[in-house]
């Protein structure tokens, strides 16, 4: 049967999110309408940290058809066109970049080879992207007039996830999506196990063909009404809470703007640095098996300096781990109900706008229902693990030994199997473009997928680089120094130095020339205000 | 130790796209990882079979260090621009076009489903593609000045490939790549089944650390030597046998060189025409069970006119399967060898390229080669099932009830499981992108994967869509017609026409103007005689 309503419960960027890109798409002309709505809580505080994204981003702002400055103003957005990864090799200082362009040679690429066969004098990330040096250098990757300067700089953005939600708010419903502002009170579930409708305070009794969980981690629907399971993935990730402080500019500005998310690891996790247009945000995220909360405290105010003090920190705990099944019958969750992966590589927002994309692709326009779920959840579970796996990447190269928490992210169990073959096998090979293909490497187990109580499709998760592609990979193997004996060995102790291309070396010739610093374009092209700068604040 | 010595046997177009491969990616930029040997075996040579390649092709050339004018000069070569499929859903004169250039929308693609929801006016290809038009004026992808068509029309090539071989030996030994023209005498097995040696006629033994089987459907080092199982899948594809007739332009030529390959089904399969700069190349690809040798030459005649009553003909056999384990040990079976299908998507020349340009993203660094076999097989297996299931679709949606052939290929058992579950779940859904990523659809069987009892990977086959993806699988869908049933019950039948995406319309509309004629791009870029023009008279 074709579905017509569409009810999304929760007013989050999740909700907004799902709201916004369902609407630009299912009512696209020539198709059939769809009517959708959203019942947003006045009772229900929003989680509202600051949101780091990736360049997926990009996708459904087009197709809701955002203006790129309209949404900085909106969001007090930033450009993010890296990460850079401080102490998580040995703790004593050193970096490296996983940045979002990516520079390789045709028609063969050696762009890796030449670093793998060189000695290493200059870091990976380097020699093949143009981005680390112009981070360093706190530059834009546009100019203020916007021209033309060549290939476009891959990045996505730093914002305010709950004026997104706002702003994505504002669209969808100027657009007929229509705005309850209520609170669910009942659940009202149909003969054949779908959810009828919902009941709220006022009175009113919501009826739909489908039902959107985006109540966050309370899970309404999915979880407390349909009951489908959790299946907690807490093995490979140690961290388990995020310790959060946000402080404006009004009170410490440091006089530059970030043009990426700095990810420095602690004696018991990491802290994230996310700049706004109007404030800095710090979290510590780690696990509260290995420090608590005052010593938390106290560390991440250490590493942030006195300027924190008398500001308040907030503690957001979490746990890591995905829905069984996030669509069954007529329900479908998106967002933290549906599943959750610490933001070591800004992924939260991303899984929420992939399930909106996925779920325009298999909307019931007449088929089998059912099996638009077995393949949405398919695609969403495959994608988690893929995120899973990356982000456990981060962690297990380290040769930190200096905590307890570095010294058990080392652990074998700590690594899950899919990623020991990988790691296996890229001490034979480095790792190469077929690899990210079919991901199933020598000596993985076939070990099924868990079923949540469920029936359906428990054959292994595959690996699609979905998002993590070589690029990735690369940048975090070679960033925490993977390969350096296997290197001597093949090609011999001998190398000649590292070299930077020379078309990376033009690239940053122009960012000189041309770009601005990240402030200065924030300032001129969006209207950031100007700021007293405080040497204490760098 | 690096370099690495490798020696290829076999000194058809298959050995030397290995050879080029292999020394385009592992010896450049002043590395030198490998030692090339080629064993060119003097046995029978084929001459003036015509070949046709995908548009990745280009990019093979690229890596091989191969100029693109200079090959097409050499081989006889002519442009492709799509394939045309001819009396597949219908024996009733009706044909659609794989064009290599497929336009999309942006942000959103949503040219698929518009279709479906039109009247199917227009066929699908047409309203996304600028080439079907472009070819059916048989214009050239290239303008005779510089180009200024906007973005690239996408091409590959129609090619002698006796001619594109001798070619690519030249540049081979050039660069310095090592032949001998010998007959293989004996193999020199070592004691943990690895090859150590191989004997030549005239008695020199050649030592090598990595040995390609590049001797075609005799295997003579895979097959042969080591006994690596063949897996067959007739099931699927039940052609068999081809007969081939080359009807040079001095007999024959219709007036213009078509920038497209053809595809016309006949009773028992169907005859691929690729035309080359001095003839075209003909082959009916046919199954033996439903067509004897004899009535396959009539049928061709036929098909070709009058004057293909007395050109020759020659009928040679073929069996579509894969060698179980493409790498076992030190030897690796490359080109037909390895893997065999009919030849309607055209794919020969694209798994020996891949095939080589895997083996050189697995050259082995270190002493272990056990995982990169591993991989290499279990890829170059993903890659022939999704072409097997590809070839196969093609077949599985006819509706012609003509002939024996056509009836048995819409069985359910001569579709493949994987295939089944597509199609079932795309009545369900149209084709979209992500079904391209993870292939598992429900009600698929998990099948293993055949195994030779080589340890390896007994894990079903993943269809990763490296070769096809949707927007592929739309124009072959759509153009046998599929979903009209669905469409009419979800959408009604009363449906507005079918709309050409913008961008298509006006690059049609210009195509006249800016593109010459293909044949007049040949004579004017490589001198192709001017061949009178005759009318073709069928009986």
């Amino acid at each position: 049967m074709a579905a017509k309503r569409i009810v999304i419960i929760g007013g989050g960027s999740s909700g907004w999110m799902s709201a916004a890109y369902l609407d630009a798409v299912l009512n696209a002309e020539g198709r059939q309408p769809v009517e959708i709505g959203l019942i947003e809580s006045p009772d229900v505080p929003r989680i509202g940290v600051g949101e780091a994204t990736i360049p997926s981003i990009n996708h459904i702002l087009a197709a809701i058809g955002i203006d790129e400055i309209e949404f900085l103003r909106r969001v007090d957005g930033t450009y993010k066109q890296a990460i850079k990864y401080v102490n998580w090799l040995d703790g004593k200082g050193e970096g490296y970049y996983h940045a979002f362009g990516r520079y390789r040679t045709a028609p063969v690429d050696t762009s890796t080879l030449d670093w793998l066969t060189s000695d290493r004098s200059i870091p990976f990330s380097e020699t093949i992207s143009a981005q680390p040096v112009i981070c360093e250098s706190c530059l834009a990757p546009k100019t203020i007039d916007l021209r033309d300067i060549g290939a476009r700089f891959t990045y996505a953005y730093h914002m305010n996830a709950l004026k997104f939600a706002d702003y994505l708010c504002e669209i969808a419903t100027g657009r007929g999506v229509r705005h309850y502002r209520d609170h669910v009170t009942d659940i009202e579930m149909a003969e054949n196990g779908d959810i009828a409708a919902v009941n709220t305070r006022s009175g009113g009794r919501i009826e739909a063909d489908l039902f959107v969980d985006c109540t966050g981690f309370a899970a309404l629907l999915i979880e407390k009404k349909l009951g489908v399971g959790w299946i907690d993935c807490s093995q490979w990730q140690l961290c388990n809470r995020a310790l959060t402080i946000q402080i404006p500019y009004e009170r410490s500005y440091p006089g530059y703007v970030r043009p990426n998310t700095l990810a420095t690891a602690v004696s018991a996790g990491w802290i994230w640095e996310i700049p706004l247009q109007n404030r800095r945000a710090w979290g510590y995220v780690h696990g509260k098996e290995f420090i608590s909360e005052d010593d938390a405290e106290k560390e991440l105010r250490a590493f942030i300096g006195p300027i924190s003090d008398g500001i308040p920190a907030r503690l957001v705990p979490y746990k890591v781990g995905h829905r069984a099944k996030s669509w069954v019958n007529n329900c479908i969750a998106i967002g933290l109900s549906a599943g959750f992966i610490e933001p070591l590589e800004s992924t939260g927002l991303y899984l929420s706008d992939l399930a909106a994309v996925m779920l325009t692709e298999h909307f019931p326009e007449g088929g089998d229902r059912n099996r638009m779920a077995f393949r949405f959840n398919r695609i969403m579970a495959n994608r988690f693990y893929e995120i899973l796996d990356f982000i456990n990447l981060h962690y297990c190269l380290t040769r930190r030994n200096d905590t307890e928490f570095w010294r058990e992210a080392q652990q074998p169990e700590r690594i899950n199997d899919r990623l020991k073959a990988k790691l296996e096998f890229w001490r034979v090979k480095p790792p190469s473009l077929a690899d990210f293909e079919d991901q199933w490497f020598p000596g993985q187990p076939d070990r099924p997928l868990p079923d949540g109580g469920l029936p359906g499709d428990h054959r292994s998760a595959i690996d699609t680089a979905g998002i993590f592609t070589l690029s990735s990979y690369e940048a975090i193997l070679y960033g925490m120094d993977f390969l350096r004996e296997e290197c001597d060995r093949w090609f011999g102790k001998d190398r000649p130095p590292s070299r930077v291309p020379p078309n990376i070396a033009r690239r940053l010739q122009m960012a000189a020339n041309e770009l601005p610093t990240h402030e200065k374009w924030l300032r001129q092209v969006i209207g950031m205000p100007e700021y007293q700068v405080q040497e204490s604040a760098r | 130790m690096l370099p690495r010595k490798i020696l290829i046997v076999g000194g058809d177009v298959e050995a030397w796209i290995t050879a080029a491969h292999l020394d385009g990616v592992l010896n450049r930029d002043g590395r030198r990882f490998a030692d090339i040997a080629v064993l060119d075996l003097p046995g029978e040579r084929r001459t003036g079979a015509g070949e046709s390649t995908l548009a990745s092709f280009n990019h093979a050339l690229a890596v091989m260090g191969v100029d693109q004018s200079e090959f097409v000069r050499r081989s006889d070569g002519t442009f492709k621009q799509s394939t045309k499929y001819t009396n597949w859903l219908h024996a009733d004169g009706r044909s659609f076009h794989q064009p290599f250039g497929l336009e999309r929308t942006t942000p959103v693609d949503t040219v698929g489903r518009r279709w479906l929801r039109s009247n199917r006016s227009v066929p699908f290809a047409e309203t996304v593609s600028v080439q079907p038009g472009l070819c059916e004026m048989n214009l050239a992808p290239k303008m005779t000045g510089p180009w200024d068509f906007g973005p690239p029309l996408p091409h590959g090539y129609h090619l002698d490939e006796a001619k594109f071989a001798d070619h690519l030996r030249e540049v081979c030994v050039a660069r310095g790549v090592t032949r001998y023209a010998e007959d293989l005498a004996s193999v020199d097995l070592a004691e943990n089944d690895n090859i150590a040696a191989i004997l030549t006629a005239s008695g020199m033994r050649l030592e090598a650390d990595l040995f390609v089987d590049c001797s075609g459907a005799q295997a003579l080092l895979s097959g042969k030597e080591l006994g690596v199982e063949w897996y067959d899948c007739s099931q699927w594809l039940l052609c068999d046998r081809v007969t081939t007739m080359q009807v040079p332009y001095e007999r024959f030529y219709p007036g213009y060189v078509r920038p497209y390959t053809t595809a016309t089904a006949l009773s028992a399969g169907w005859v691929l025409e690729i035309p080359l700069r001095d003839r075209c190349s003909l082959r009916y690809v046919h199954c033996s069970d439903y067509l004897d040798r004899a009535a396959a030459e009539t049928e061709l005649r036929g098909f070709e006119g009058r004057h293909a009553a007395s050109l020759d003909v020659e009928t040679s056999g073929f069996k579509s399967g894969r060698r179980v384990n493409a790498w076992v040990g030190n030897c690796i079976a490359i080109g037909n060898s390895a893997a065999m299908t009919d030849p309607l998507v055209s794919t020969h020349l694209y798994m020996c390229s891949l095939a080589a340009a895997m083996l050189a993203e697995h050259f082995p660094l270190g002493d272990e080669s056990a995982p990169l076999a591993f991989r290499f097989n279990r890829i170059m297996a993903n890659r022939f099932h999704e072409i097997v299931d590809f070839i196969n679709l093609h077949y599985c949606l006819t509706q012609r009830s003509d002939s024996d052939f056509w009836i048995e290929v819409q069985k359910r058992d001569r579709v493949s499981d994987r295939l089944q579950a597509k199609l079932e779940f795309w009545r369900d859904k149209p084709p979209s992108r992500s079904d391209f990523e993870d292939q598992f659809f429900p009600g698929q069987t998990e099948e293993p994967l055949p195994s030779s009892g080589v340890q390896g990977d007994y894990r079903n086959a993943i269809d990763t869509a490296a070769l096809w993806g949707y927007e592929n699988y739309e124009v072959l869908l759509y153009g046998m017609d599929f979903l009209r049933d669905e469409c009419d019950e979800r959408f009604g039948k009363n449906r507005p026409d079918s709309q050409i995406l913008g961008t298509v319309v006006q690059r049609l509309n210009t195509a006249r103007n800016k593109l010459p004629s293909h044949d007049l791009w040949l004579k004017q870029a490589f001198g192709m005689p001017d061949y009178p023009a005759s009318k073709r008279v069928v009986n």
